[in-house]
């Protein structure tokens, strides 16, 4: 019993994110859970929408200057982008679960494909509410 | 594979949260169904950017608008209980404040979905 005591402490630990190199594919993964984290406090804001949609113009009213105001629109930019990224690096974790696109450099190409999707899009989609 | 799983276990397959690998199905059920459902509702949001409060609720009350959102709600209320869930059980170690914190989970999933679903029915039914 000590002695197996002993050699569990004798075993090599898992390093804290902090001892790699960071790595694009590492932050992808961060960023994965970050966005999904985010998007989860965000189904309050669209939730809101419909909420006040559904109380009444007054409420409507409320709800709309918020999102129209500084504050609002950083946090409707944000929430687009996360949404954005959060989906197509789901799209990346569904090619995965297929069992293609683990090894280099293809997992690489996927990571700077998400990236450059999700920021692109949401370039996109805001000029485009810019214009309406 | 660890000698602690005995055989049984390990037939079983329901792992160590006792639920096998059920909730990592449903999260890939919802990821899919998911992406036609968030491309409708980008759609439908853009469309109603700027919309005043009489042309958002004529848009939101159309069937399919109303169909498209209370789907999209209900699925992405259950991906995202799975994904906060999987978050909790990942970084929480005590084990009351894990089992608050995954009770408060299903309270704030539930409470935005039904707020959420209750919004669009009322909406659809009497504008």
């Amino acid at each position: 019993m000590t002695d197996n005591r002993e050699r569990a402490m004798d075993r090599p630990r898992s390093p804290d994110l902090q001892v790699y190199r960071p790595t694009l594919t590492m932050t992808m993964s961060i960023a994965h859970r970050t966005t999904g984290a985010a998007l989860y406090l965000g189904m309050v804001l669209f939730v809101w929408w419909l909420v006040a949609a559904a109380a009444g113009p007054a409420a409507y009213a409320v709800e709309q200057r918020f999102m129209r105001s500084l504050p609002g629109l950083i946090i409707l930019f944000g929430f687009t982008w996360a949404a954005l990224h959060h989906t197509l690096g789901g799209v990346r974790h569904l090619i995965w679960d297929t069992g293609l696109a683990h090894d280099y450099p293809w997992r690489e190409y996927l990571a700077r494909a998400t990236l450059f999707g999700s920021l692109s899009l949401t370039g996109i989609l805001w000029i485009i509410g810019y214009l309406t | 594979m660890s000698i602690s799983r005995t055989p049984l276990a390990r037939a079983r397959g329901l792992g160590s949260a006792k639920s096998g690998t059920a909730d990592f199905w449903r999260q890939r059920v919802t990821s899919v169904l998911g992406l036609p459902l968030i491309a409708g509702a980008i759609l439908v949001i853009v469309s109603n950017i700027g919309a005043d409060y009489r042309s958002a609720i004529e848009c939101l009350r159309r069937p399919a608008v109303a169909i498209l959102l209370l789907l999209t709600i209900l699925n992405f209320c259950v991906h995202m209980r799975i994904g906060m869930q999987i978050i909790i059980e990942d970084y929480i170690h005590n084990e009351t404040a894990k089992a608050l914190l995954l009770i408060a989970n299903t309270g704030f999933v539930a409470a935005a979905g039904v707020a959420g679903a209750l919004a669009l029915v009322k909406i659809a039914a009497v504008g």
